[in-house]
């Protein structure tokens, strides 16, 4: 099979099947199992199952159960909503208030935990309901949410910023400063986008009618301080070197069931619920880690990287169209395929011709990444599409693609920017 | 009959996906014991985060069949109607198609995978060498239970397909 | 005569030098010398099949052949302890080679991997095992409660000298050395750990390397070796033995450019360990070797007893 054949082949049924209705996580799995038959015979379906143990055996995916939890346990007890009222108090009249601390929310997670699980399901688990009550527009809410959970692999610490560092051989510690600068700017066109948008469309995130007394506020403010001190100081003991990101998922899960206890709302009811929607909301991330890196590694191993070599030779005339052209195959592996998978598949192609066109590395690899956060929210295969569809399991998927869709093209605009104005990034990374 | 054996087959997956799901109790302890072991008192140990591992290991495979039942695996639905039809059962066919294929591959290579970990009694590579079959064996039932809750949904759907009113009211009787 | 091709997987990321240097060499150079009667293809890691499944894969003929480390393997074949290298068991390349050639351990490591359907070619050198540290490690009380990352025989012998191992997951590894989750860790060789960056979160790299080569391994399914001509199968196993002996000179040399950097472009310090920590390091990593001879009678048994030989050889004993 060329690696034509292979990528058109595999890239359509999965597309043709998503569209008729596959899970995304069947789809991926299967096509892996046809293509790695037609390719190996039945000696391909070892790839599918070794695919399968690296995922389960693979410790950094406990993060996303952890954070799962924190995000459950939150939203089925009354701290998230105690919580989200005291905000909505002290914010006021500014436009989009609500929206504005959620994106501050998820920053705050990002720079916090290395994958986009905290900080797009623990916010959308909280938040959602309580911008629901307060009449926030869905979609507008989704995709802000959405959007800004992908900062948690922008914003240092970042498990894809670590693995790009593995793989390019380029220092950690100057990744994560490029990284920081590219998600502080990204975390500012969100932020002024909600903004402008409230300001213009005040339906959509509607503000207090008029500033309520300082008693109130005061008194909203006695009913989270405690959950809200054990919960920071225990994300916070990270930077004090206390625990490993997995670690200090788990301790916030415990510090979160103290709190509900605390508050007397711990009970064998509240225990089975937090238990059970754990399981299917983690089941499904989980199983399409499962279909997505047995789709990768046979696409991989059946000549997709020679592919992708081809397309790049073939058309690439000048550095800088090279350069675009590798974004651009990034963006459009970003729609189908899982971060890892795409750094594995491409980078060793792309990162020796950007080192011998004598592009900054770290800037590149800074771009590089900026578009595998855009691929968690292109359509039509994203995880951060996923959560939201699992925290809003009413609205349509095609609706989530239509909200996050003006975030999209936000990242797509910095990408943009970095790309014309590349010192942005190097004058603080360069050596 | 048949639809009994289905019914029966839903419940079993249920049972086991609920007992499977406490395991995440067990898991956030272990960790916060490590943390405290290590922190406090200077003394990590050697099993936490091995243990973990095969907790959430064994968590993650099991849980599929669970995640099917209650509809969470993640589709696109620009085709499905939003009421059961015979345009959306033949739709989950071949939905369940694509699972039972990659169901089946997972089932019995996953048997291999354990046979070749429980005959050359392999152990992992932390200090504490434990076996191997565990963790491989949950691979290989969490895959045989979510195909067998794939074909019981495929069941499902071919039944609706032949007669949708039985399908119906039979759906009506035990939903309540 | 026909020609034949095999893929080759490594566990090396493409984007680290040795990765060219050393890797793809190997399998130019079998292409080289055999006129392309036996071509070699390099694959990436996780290219064709995960790491961890590779020796499945080789047995299997998924993949014909792989560049990889025994201690991927210590699970199923625990002779590959062996081969990879316990702490302590030799400095020179000359006295590894000895071990497996002369001695004749290779052989017994041989029919081991053998038992699992795949043919061991033999060890090449990535040089030493370099511990990377935040705290300063010169006598054996100095490693009294240090936190290192670490697995396999390395962190048995690292519990005996009063250490903690914590095995945190390669990609947490850097901000567990930055936020102090870990005080340590060893990540093959001063230039291997380069790699990953440990330079950037330790303040010292421990002197001497604790055993002078860490063998990696070039296997192939034991169907596929026996398909290729003896003549075939000579040149293959004396290129391994080349560049092994290469591959030791070429990470040398890296090892200590490397430290030179560290001490004069990063501030770091080379800390020296005194003999007698390096007495206790020998002395407790043979009671480790003694431990995997009474788990595994059939080839460890054989290799332990040799190694304890060689030990006295060497007059360390
Ligand atoms: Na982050
Ligand atoms: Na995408």
């Amino acid at each position: 099979m060329t690696p034509e054949i292979l990528t058109y082949g595999m890239f359509g049924m999965l597309l043709i099947s998503i569209i008729c209705g596959v899970s995304l996580s069947f789809a991926m799995g299967g096509t892996a199992v046809i293509f790695g038959y037609l390719i190996y015979g039945p000696n391909g379906m070892y790839s599918i199952v070794s695919a399968a143990f690296s995922g389960m055996w693979s410790i950094l995916l406990s993060a996303i159960p952890l954070f799962t939890f924190i995000g459950v346990a939150l939203a089925k007890s009354r701290i998230a909503s105690d919580l989200y009222h005291a905000f909505y108090l002290w914010s006021g009249r500014m436009p989009g208030g609500l929206l504005l601390g959620t994106s501050g929310f998820a920053a705050t997670l990002s720079a916090m935990t290395g994958s986009c699980a905290a900080s797009t399901i623990t916010t959308g688990m909280v938040g959602i309901p309580a911008m629901d009550q307060r009449g926030y527009d869905r979609g507008f809410v989704l995709g802000t949410i959405g959007a800004s959970g992908t900062l948690g692999i922008l914003i240092p610490p970042s498990i894809t910023l670590i693995l790009i560092g593995m793989q390019t051989g380029q220092s950690i510690g100057r990744l994560f400063l490029g990284g920081m600068i590219a998600g502080m700017i990204v975390l500012a066109a969100f932020m002024i986008h909600v903004w402008l948008r409230s300001r213009m469309n005040p339906d959509l995130a509607p503000t207090i009618g008029e500033t309520p007394p300082m008693r109130e506020r005061l008194a909203s403010l006695k009913s989270v301080i405690l959950p809200v001190l054990i919960i920071l100081s225990v994300l916070v003991s990270i930077f004090q070197g206390i625990a490993t990101p997995t670690e200090a998922a788990a301790i916030g899960a415990a510090a979160v069931t103290l709190s509900v206890a605390l508050r007397g709302e711990l009970n064998w009811t509240y225990i089975k619920e937090v238990s059970f929607t754990t399981a299917s909301v983690t089941g499904m991330v989980i199983w399409i880690v499962f279909g997505a890196t047995a789709f990768t590694a046979i696409y991989g191993s059946g000549g997709g990287t020679a592919f992708m070599q081809q397309v790049l030779s073939s058309i690439s005339s000048s550095p800088w169209i090279t350069i675009l052209l590798m974004q651009l195959i990034t963006l459009i592996l970003g729609m189908f395929l899982d971060p890892v998978g795409i750094i594995l598949l491409v980078l060793p192609i792309f990162f020796p011709i950007v080192v011998q066109l004598g592009f900054d590395p770290i800037w590149f690899c800074i771009l590089f990444q900026l578009n595998l956060c855009i691929g968690y929210v292109s359509p039509p295969f994203g995880y951060n599409l996923f959560y939201l569809k699992m925290l809003s399991p009413k609205t349509p998927i095609t609706q989530i693609y239509g909200a996050v869709l003006p975030f999209l093209l936000l990242m797509l605009a910095v990408g943009a920017l970095l790309f014309a104005f590349p010192q942005l990034i190097t004058a603080t990374t360069g050596a | 009959m048949i639809r009994r054996l289905i019914r029966a087959i839903d419940r079993l997956n249920i049972a086991i996906g609920q007992g499977v799901s406490f395991l995440i109790w067990i898991g956030i302890a272990v960790l916060c014991f490590e943390v405290v072991a290590r922190y406090v008192f200077d003394a990590p140990t050697i099993w936490a985060h091995g243990y973990t591992q095969r907790i959430f290991g064994s968590y993650f495979i099991l849980i599929g069949a669970y995640t099917l039942v209650q509809r969470d695996h993640v589709r696109v639905d620009i085709l499905l109607t939003p009421e059961p039809s015979r345009r959306n059962s033949a739709l989950d066919l071949i939905n369940y198609a694509f699972l039972i294929l990659w169901g089946a591959v997972l089932t019995i290579e996953g048997w291999r995978f354990f046979l070749d970990a429980w005959k050359w009694a392999e152990v992992d590579d932390s200090a504490l060498r434990h076996a191997m079959w565990p963790p491989k064996l949950a691979l290989f039932i969490g895959s045989l239970l979510i195909t067998l809750q794939g074909v019981n949904e495929a069941v499902k759907s071919i039944l609706y397909l032949i007669s949708p009113k039985d399908a119906e009211q039979e759906a009506a009787r035990h939903d309540t | 005569q026909g020609t034949t091709t095999w893929r080759m997987q490594t566990h090396w990321p493409t984007g680290n030098w040795y990765y060219e240097d050393v890797f793809v060499k190997f399998c130019n150079r079998i292409t080289e010398a055999t006129g392309g009667e036996l071509t070699v293809e390099p694959v990436q890691n996780d290219g064709l099949v995960r790491t961890g499944e590779a020796l499945d894969a080789v047995r299997r003929g998924l993949l014909e052949s792989a560049f990889i480390y025994p201690a991927y393997w210590i699970g199923r074949i625990p002779a590959a302890a062996h081969l990879n290298g316990f702490i302590g068991m030799w400095d020179k390349h000359e006295e590894m080679a000895a071990f497996m050639y002369e001695v004749g351990a290779l052989d017994i490591i041989r029919e081991a991997y053998a038992a699992q359907g795949v043919y061991q070619a033999g060890p090449v050198s990535y040089a030493g095992l370099a511990l990377y540290s935040n705290r300063p490690l010169r006598t054996t009380a100095d490693f009294e409660g240090w936190k290192v990352r670490s697995t396999g025989p390395a962190a048995d012998v690292f519990v005996k000298m009063g250490a903690t191992p914590v095995s945190i997951p390669g990609a947490e590894l850097y901000q567990g050395l930055q936020t102090g989750v870990v005080d340590g860790a060893h990540w093959g060789s001063t230039s291997t750990g380069w790699g990953m960056n440990l330079q950037e979160v330790n303040k010292y790299i421990v002197r001497p390397d604790l055993v002078g080569h860490l063998n990696g391994e070039v296997i192939v399914g034991l169907d596929t070796w026996s398909k290729i001509s003896p003549e075939l199968q000579v040149i293959f196993n004396e290129i391994v033995r080349a560049t092994s002996a290469d591959a030791s000179a070429h990470f040398l040399y890296r090892d200590m450019t490397y430290s030179q950097q560290f001490v004069d472009e990063m501030g770091g310090e080379l800390t020296q360990l005194d003999d007698e920590a390096l007495e206790n390091l020998r002395r407790y990593s043979l009671e480790v070797v003694d431990e995997y001879s009474a788990k595994d009678p059939e080839y460890c048994g054989k290799l332990g007893p040799m190694l304890h030989d060689f030990q006295k050889l060497r007059g360390l004993v």
